[in-house]
């Protein structure tokens, strides 16, 4: 590497200009390699993983070309850190600032919103179709399916990766079926007698599930049947029980999630048996890896004229378990999602509490994209 | 002939050895279109050839190249396919009779070379040949910019682009900025690497040469662009000043070619003393010196010593001569300054022995040819 090599017969001068010029033709007539502009939007993509190959060429070429570029990415970095956490009203006016700070704060913005909007549109779309439907529109290309699909896919591979999950079995309230399928909101006074989740030859996903009523308990009639999520869960049929039985059958779903036939890994899908046809409910997730919660809502929340509305029931039982801690509502759909408000457990009321905060519109279907937990402590 | 050889502008979509074969084949219905293709090519080989050997009677060269490619296809149906190497050393033939002629005709006889072009040799002709075929990809530039990296800077042939690209982010993020390892990590993208990773990364020798190279090797227009920042804070530069570092830097004129021009706004004096002021501006020992510290401050053992191996200088003698087609004036006032740094000395003399006769192309050329002949063992019988 480090010296020309001795004793190589010279080439004849034309052979070497031969050489020289095919070289230099194709070099001289290259020119340099092709950046990308860098941009806030750009920077705010790359740093949530989002960025498309150009976007992210362009954003470490442009470091790696200019150390002011280096320091903005790592202010955008922690302005990132920052903006994920304050009410979305702050941030938004955040964005409306002058310089660097006001330019990611935007793109934040429209980043998140974007993405809470196309996921709110990708669940609603599941909710309404058939899976099989789905995945077929999706293979013949129309672009909605294709766009739902893929944003179930993203769910599901980040899903997989994210196992072994803490295990829903620890939920309060929860228990662990048999068959690794977890249950959440078993009602007092039931069993299971069988339980399994089994992604079949077709890859479509078989969830079997045989309950017993003890003496004096009654056996729920409706349940829902989840994908966990690291940081949510993205819901996938809402089967009745017939005498304590469910049969549910998903179509498409090892094409979806990539996994192979047999048993679906413990605690990658479960059952929610605390959910009532009809009724809306509100996940919480609960602090300290404890699982989550449902808590009612009078109606599915709704975004109008730039204000979220939602009345949700708050139980004794929650408030007693978390002093001092706040309920934090945040919108998925951009990596570590990006809170809307929070209120201290302290100043919301035992039963229904009517709350009404600034947030994106989002359109139709708003609620899918949100999701709560409750954190201890207040904020910093 | 009644085609229009000055077009262009037709976009590859097929090799030069599919080509050619499809050129020389008369049957062919797609002859013409194949030419086109080829001519375009051709157009850039030669232009670049006459750059080199004749560089006096620059002003003949696009009529020298016209005329050269008007009599390939006036003799197509007397021409066989004997391979891209073949190809290239017949454009030369006809090329150097096309010179000779235009300059006789022109009355130039005093830039007439003292001796009549040589042909190559046959016995070069299959090194030519395989180097033709290697380079006759989609990626050809990036696969010689690859293969330079590996040949005079270490780097791993199979390292990808990207990697490379993360690698030399590493060692900037870390020890130029020296920024937190945590936030190195979310810096860099996915796949996160881990602490250790970072570290490997950042020591091994190929990426502090890679990071030399890239903080030494500025093109002319990110240069021109430096100097009209540089200036700002210091003297000003005039607006004629400002056209001919245009001239000079961004579109690789010399002096002599600026001071012919009819619009140069500058007497011959001036001229001199503008180009002396701007090379005392070029920035590549301080940042060099820069570099060297921030890796002596992260305890990088043996940086000056990786930093001073022949290897990066003649990578960027390389790029500097092949991509910039800097004179070798140029080219030293770029490497010997931050050179020096290092306890590195880089010569005139050096210089004309790597970059005359084609030494270094010459290694890289061989190297090419020889991946080619691997990949061809490789392939199944």
């Amino acid at each position: 590497m480090n010296d020309l090599p001795e004793g190589e017969r010279d080439l004849a001068p034309a052979t070497a200009s031969v050489l020289d010029a095919l070289i230099a033709a194709l070099l001289v007539s290259a020119g340099a390699a092709a950046a990308g502009a860098f941009t806030a939007e750009a920077c705010v993509r790359y740093l949530c993983g989002k960025a498309s190959l150009e976007e992210v060429a362009a954003v470490r070429r442009a470091m790696l070309r200019d150390a002011e570029i280096r320091r903005r990415v790592r202010a955008a970095l922690h302005r990132l850190d920052d903006l994920r956490s304050m009410p979305w009203a702050q941030a938004r006016n955040e964005a409306l600032a002058e310089g660097w700070d006001g330019q990611v704060a935007a793109a934040w913005i429209a980043f998140s919103t974007e993405g809470a909007a196309n996921l709110a549109q990708a669940r609603a779309r599941w909710s309404g179709e058939a899976w099989g439907r789905l995945h077929e529109m999706a293979l013949q290309g129309a672009a909605e399916a294709t766009a739902a699909w893929e944003a179930f896919r993203a769910f599901a591979a980040a899903s997989v990766a994210a196992l072994p999950a803490p295990a829903p079995a620890m939920v309060r309230g929860g228990a662990m079926g048999v068959g690794g399928l977890p249950l959440r909101g078993m009602p007092q006074g039931c069993d299971v007698e069988s339980a399994s989740a089994t992604v079949g030859p077709t890859g479509a996903l078989a969830i079997g599930l045989c309950l017993r009523a003890g003496e004096g308990a009654s056996l729920p009639t409706s349940a829902r049947v989840e994908l966990q999520g690291p940081a949510d869960v993205w819901p996938l049929a809402e089967p009745p029980l017939i005498d304590g039985a469910l049969q549910a059958t998903i179509e498409g779903f090892g094409a979806a999630t990539g996994l192979p036939e047999g048993p679906v890994p413990p605690g990658l899908v479960v059952v929610d048996l605390g959910v009532h046809a009809g009724q809306a409910t509100l996940r919480v997730a609960l602090p300290g890896g404890r699982g989550a919660t449902e808590v009612p809502l009078e109606e599915p929340p709704r975004i109008e004229n730039g204000m979220l509305r939602l009345a949700l029931e708050l139980r004794e039982s929650l408030l007693t378990l978390y002093p001092g801690s706040r309920l934090v509502l945040r919108l998925l759909g951009a990596p570590h999602g990006q809170a809307i408000a929070s209120w201290p457990l302290s100043e919301l009321g035992l039963g229904w509490n009517r709350l009404s905060v600034p947030a994106p519109d989002l359109g139709s279907g708003a609620a899918a994209a949100l999701t709560a937990e409750i954190v201890e402590g207040t904020p910093s | 002939m009644a085609t229009d050889l000055d077009a262009g502008t037709t976009t590859r979509g097929t090799s030069t050895v599919a080509d050619l074969q499809a050129f020389l084949d008369g049957e062919r219905p797609d002859r013409r279109s194949a030419f086109d293709r080829l001519a375009n090519d051709a157009r850039r080989f030669l232009s670049a050839y006459l750059r080199r050997v004749c560089p006096a009677t620059e002003l003949l060269h696009d009529d020298v190249v016209q005329e050269a490619l008007l009599r390939v296809w006036a003799a197509r149906d007397r021409l066989e396919d004997r391979g891209p190497g073949a190809w290239y050393c017949l454009l030369k033939r006809v090329a150097d009779r096309c010179h000779i002629d235009a300059v006789r005709t022109r009355a130039h006889q005093a830039e007439l070379q003292d001796e009549t072009p040589e042909d190559v040799p046959d016995d070069d002709e299959p090194l030519i040949d395989a180097i033709a075929r290697a380079l006759d990809t989609e990626d050809a530039v990036a696969r010689i910019r690859r293969e330079a990296d590996t040949l005079w800077l270490g780097v791993p042939p199979d390292l990808s682009d990207e990697e490379r690209e993360r690698r030399r982010l590493a060692l900037h993020l870390l020890y130029v900025d020296r920024f937190p390892w945590q936030d190195v990590v979310r810096m860099l993208g996915e796949p996160a690497p881990s602490r250790r990773e970072l570290d490997d990364w950042a020591r091994d020798p190929a990426t502090i040469r890679l990071a030399a190279f890239d903080r030494l090797h500025m093109d002319g227009e990110a240069l021109a662009a430096w100097m009209q920042d540089a200036a700002r804070s210091r003297d000003a530069w005039s607006e004629a000043e400002r056209t001919v570092l245009a001239w000079r830097l961004a579109r690789g004129l010399t002096l002599d070619q600026i001071e012919r021009r009819s619009d140069c706004p500058l007497n011959h004096g001036e001229l001199a003393a503008l180009d002396d002021r701007w090379r005392a501006l070029l920035p590549f020992e301080s940042w060099m010196r820069e570099l060297v510290s921030a890796l002596q401050t992260a305890r990088v053992a043996g940086a000056p010593a990786v930093l001073s191996e022949l290897g990066l200088w003649q990578r960027l003698a390389f790029a500097y001569r092949y991509a910039d087609e800097l004179p070798h004036r140029d080219i030293h006032d770029r490497t010997a300054p931050p050179a020096s740094v290092v306890g590195r000395t880089i010569t005139m003399g050096m210089l004309n022995v790597w970059l005359s006769n084609a030494r270094l192309v010459e290694r890289l050329a061989r190297r090419l040819a020889a991946g080619t002949e691997e990949n061809c063992h490789e392939r199944p019988a």
